[in-house]
């Protein structure tokens, strides 16, 4: 395969409406011959003509196109504005562009298309039901002759992009206190400046700055508006653990239970290291896939790449292997975040085993209920066996309570209670 | 947020197609050898199944609007008596055709202009053909030269442009 854009052929295709219209016209030609009567010749031959002048009126190799897109919306709203550029030889009202939306997204309507400025533009209306994080692969684009006829592949269309959506709250999740706060040898404190912490300084105030962060002293003063400068410093670590392996809920249940919790880790790992806090990541399946402890952006992109990479194993590694490949990438007593369904014993096991390795263990578990929500029962029984799977939910929940604190995560859109509660450190202590 | 109007009804009609069709239709069915009745049922049958198909929600039956034409097109022209007139009008359903497919309220607005050029050499080829059969001598023969030669030079035309290479000129060499 070679992956060159010039060597790529340039194949003319012929829509199945041209095979249909071409077959149409040759039963009308041998019709018209064996009958002796020119009529159907004549409905025939523009028919027949019509291919070869659409293919003639198209560029004579795949031509070319910019592609620039972003994503947008809010809530779970996902929006993707874009328009593909085409070279001069080629207008933008003969291409055509077929986006699909990847699996965790769904099309509220068809994607719609405008020809402005020289390119054809194009926005769809998506939305997430749940938390996701995906990469939506670049669009199909081909040139299509004016009457749909036959088509050419347009190259240069390259590139995906990302599209993640998790609760907002876990944007306050930086300022949460992180248990291991003591430097190591070689490590040095990060410190940020910012609304919260000790107070730093006085700067010049911005319009983007609330009254309260006003130093109204100072403004007096100096007779302009300043504002108070705050610097924290941060040296916890934690480390996210994603649970990737199947469980008794079947793989269908599994998936999606999976890509909400990836886009949790994502939420996670994003508000810590804004905060400059050192984030590791370790995704679980058969054996562990991890990431070492780090910050900065490229730390953001390299955890981003690990979770879409991440994918539910075909075979339940043990827990115990989980637990010892932990201390092989992390050290100790750092602030450790379980991401399980918990919806099995070697699930539940986990948390035991991590826990029993040195790590202060917190566990979010996205509760499978709201996804067996098919049960075809009648109403007082369907009602009878949705209190029986909560109480036996809250059962197994409170039996992970010994080892570790467990966050049950029912409700996909919030998660303010977990945020919450790692804000509170009281709150973290198990007996 | 906001989102462009769906197509408009003239656009889903696909009116100036619709109206050559109804033109062309029109006057093969009224000219068949069936009754006027059956013959108008036809074309009226033809025209709204096919415009029917345009505003149906499926994209995939839209994309079919063009068979029920074809068929009624191809059904009255078989029955249709030889005039030259039959000719002509039989060319125009053809072209009709082709402008309904332009016309796809799917694609970017303006598809009838820009197809303009393309469906200029299926209609130049009708001219020429009803020209033709207005200025040759009349017989049968004539018409089998015709066409043979026409689905020989089709079938080298869509050979030809199915090898786009054939037709790319090499680059000078630098020297």
């Amino acid at each position: 395969m070679n992956g060159d854009p010039g060597s790529a052929p340039t194949t003319l295709l012929f829509r199945t409406r041209t095979i249909g219209l071409l077959a149409t016209a040759g039963i009308l030609l041998v019709a018209g011959v064996l009958l002796r009567d020119p009529i159907p010749l004549f409905v025939a031959l523009p028919l027949l003509v019509a291919p070869a002048a659409a293919a003639l009126s198209g560029p004579r190799s795949n031509p070319r196109a910019e592609l620039e897109w972003t994503e947008s919306g809010t809530g779970s709203e996902v929006r993707i504005e874009g328009s593909v550029r085409p070279e001069p030889i080629v207008r933008p009202g003969d291409l055509v562009v077929s986006i699909d939306p990847p699996g965790s997204l769904l099309e509220r309507s068809p994607p719609t298309r405008e020809v402005r400025d020289g390119a054809l533009r194009f926005e769809t209306d998506w939305w997430a039901p749940e938390p996701m994080i995906a990469l939506v692969p670049p669009p199909s684009v081909v040139w299509r002759d004016p009457i749909g006829l036959v088509e050419r592949r347009v190259d240069g269309i390259e590139g995906s992009l990302r599209v993640s959506r998790y609760p907002p709250e876990l944007l306050r999740l930086g300022s949460a206190h992180l248990d291991r706060t003591t430097v190591l040898p070689g490590e040095t404190r990060s410190r940020r400046i910012g609304s919260t912490g000790e107070f730093f300084g006085i700067r010049k105030a911005e319009p983007s700055d609330p009254p309260r962060r006003l130093n109204w002293r100072a403004s007096a003063r100096t007779g302009r508006l300043l504002a108070n400068e705050y610097a924290l410093e941060r040296t916890g670590d934690v480390v996210l653990v994603l649970d990737a392996r199947p469980t008794e809920l079947g793989s269908r249940i599994d998936e999606r239970l999976l890509a909400i919790a990836r886009a949790a880790v994502e939420g996670v790992a994003e508000s810590f290291l804004r905060s400059k806090s050192r984030v590791g990541l370790a995704v679980y399946g058969e054996f562990v896939d991890a990431v070492p402890l780090s910050t900065g952006r490229p730390h953001a992109f390299r955890i981003r790449e690990a979770l879409l990479r991440a994918r539910l194993a075909d075979v339940a590694g043990p827990a115990e292997r989980c637990a010892i490949a932990l201390r092989r990438y992390f050290p100790p007593g750092v602030t450790t975040i379980v991401f399980s369904s918990l919806a099995d014993e070697s699930a539940r096991s986990l948390v035991a085993h991590v826990r029993r390795r040195g790590f202060r263990v917190v566990v979010l578990s996205p509760s499978p209920l709201p996804l067996l929500g098919g049960r075809r029962l009648p109403p007082e029984e369907s009602g009878l066996a949705d209190r029986l799977a909560r109480l036996q939910r809250r059962s197994e929940i409170a039996r992970v309570w010994q080892d570790a604190p467990a966050i049950d995560w029912e409700e996909y859109g919030s998660l303010g209670g977990f945020v919450e509660f790692l804000r509170r450190p009281s709150a973290r202590r198990v007996s | 947020m906001t989102h462009p109007p769906p197509p408009s009804i003239n656009r889903r009609l696909g009116l100036p197609g619709l109206a050559l069709a109804a033109l062309s239709f029109g006057w093969l069915g009224s000219a068949s050898g069936l009754p006027l009745e059956s013959g108008l049922l036809v074309a009226v049958a033809a025209l709204a199944g096919g415009t029917a198909c345009r505003f149906m929600r499926r994209s995939a039956t839209r994309e079919i609007s063009w068979v029920p034409f074809v068929a009624g097109l191809g059904l009255l022209s078989l029955l249709t008596p030889l005039t030259f007139l039959a000719e002509l009008m039989a060319g125009l359903g053809g072209i009709a055709i082709l402008l309904s497919l332009a016309d796809d309220p799917d694609r970017p607005p303006g598809g009838l202009a820009r197809s303009v050029p393309t469906i200029a050499l299926p209609a130049a080829a009708v001219g020429i053909a009803w020209s033709g059969g207005i200025l040759l001598p009349p017989g049968a023969a004539p018409i089998g030269v015709a066409a043979a030669s026409l689905a020989l030079a089709l079938t080298a035309v869509a050979f030809l442009t199915g090898r786009p290479d054939l037709f790319d000129r090499e680059e000078a060499p630098t020297s």
